[in-house]
């Protein structure tokens, strides 16, 4: 994936955009949990806890995304980055499983909506790949 | 051993009262509850003013606690066990914070619907009192519905609002308008704190409050700014 680069302040996102987003929020984190859970490799150390625990992950991840696009403040989404990549090896969740899922994440958002409505999205989440990439550069 | 050889504190030892938060935080993490009361009210009696207890101990504390538990050194329920004990010593502490003399000013503290996390402004909230504003701190949790109702019963002159989870932001920005729709050109000063606004520049603004103050003494310089200059 091509590195983008990213504003530090997007235009907000709210009215029929967001809630569309938000409509689509359980089926967006079922999928992207769904498609994660196929690399047995970034989730075997989870055992039977590797579901659920992609789901938490990928909540927090799209709540992340919702807070950014209502304010249109990409700083909600860089402080998480580190704070994730510090908390999440505690509970064995590897910074590159992290990267691969906020791949999939954004894959499966634009399967899911409009074209003309994903590319709205696009920017916040390709902030928050190409925070994770800077954090595990500077780890 | 050094005290702090179980834990990687973080406590700049240059600080004020550093060696005061560093024994609080250990007597916290040893499950010595009595002991960090002790040391927090004696402290009191040898004349540390609440205030720097509050900034450079409690507010110390909690940063190393939360710390703690982010780098997986204390798990969830000792972080608990630690916040709960702080907010029982801070209670004990109260005949000293409730008997300021009243300014004929009046805030109302309050977390957002479904904000937990309640130290920080219940901290907030005490040292406005003991500016000697009235103060009505309604805690975590706080639907808008009863803060609205709230601010039509107490006619505040200010309103802090406090979120730690950055996904309670949005309960904030909806707040803010809430109040702004409900008061209208009559509506108190808002002023919004917690751990996103004091990472994302300027998403206080994004929110639509008047202002945000990182810490609970710039909170109150800030608040007497505002209200001087409606």
């Amino acid at each position: 994936m091509t590195d983008v680069t990213v504003e530090k302040n997007l235009p907000p996102i709210r009215g029929d955009i967001l809630e569309k987003f938000q409509a689509l929020r359980p089926a967006i984190i079922q999928e992207a949990a769904r498609r994660s859970l196929q690399f047995e490799d970034e989730v075997s150390q989870h055992g039977e806890k590797a579901e659920s625990i992609l789901k938490i992950g990928l909540t927090f991840t799209v709540q992340a995304i919702e807070a950014a696009m209502r304010t249109g403040n990409t700083g909600i989404i860089d402080y998480q980055i580190p704070w994730g990549l510090d908390r999440l090896t505690v509970d064995k969740v590897q910074p590159q499983h992290v990267l691969h899922r906020f791949q999939i994440l954004k894959q499966v958002i634009n399967a899911s909506m409009q074209a003309e409505t994903a590319a709205r999205i696009n920017p916040y989440i390709d902030q928050l790949i190409q925070k994770q990439k800077e954090g595990m550069k500077n780890a | 051993m050094p005290e702090n050889a179980q834990y990687d504190l973080k406590i700049d030892q240059t600080a004020p009262h550093a060696g005061l938060a560093q024994e609080f935080i250990q007597a916290l993490l040893s499950a010595e509850s009595h002991q960090a009361n002790q040391i927090a009210l004696q402290s009191v009696e040898n004349g540390i003013p609440v205030k720097d207890l509050y900034m450079h101990v409690f507010q110390v504390s909690q940063r190393e606690i939360g710390h703690l538990w982010q780098t997986g050194q204390i798990s969830v329920a000792r972080e608990h066990f630690c916040t709960a004990a702080t907010q029982v010593i801070i209670s004990r502490l109260y005949p000293h914070i409730f008997n300021s003399q009243k300014i004929g000013k009046k805030l109302i503290a309050t977390c957002v619907g479904g904000e937990l996390h309640e130290i920080g402004i219940r901290m907030v909230s005490d040292f406005f009192e003991m500016e000697g504003w009235d103060t009505y701190y309604l805690g975590a949790n706080s639907p808008d519905e009863s803060v609205i109702s709230t601010i039509k019963d107490q006619q505040p002159d200010v309103v802090g609002i406090s979120t730690t989870m950055y996904f309670n932001v949005p309960q904030v920005q909806e707040l803010i308008n809430s109040i702004r729709r409900e008061f209208g050109e009559t509506s108190p000063t808002i002023m919004v704190g917690g751990f996103p606004f004091l990472m994302a520049k300027d998403l206080w603004q994004q929110v639509g409050a008047d202002g945000f103050a990182p810490d609970a003494q710039q909170a109150i310089n800030l608040a007497h700014q505002l209200i001087t200059r409606r």
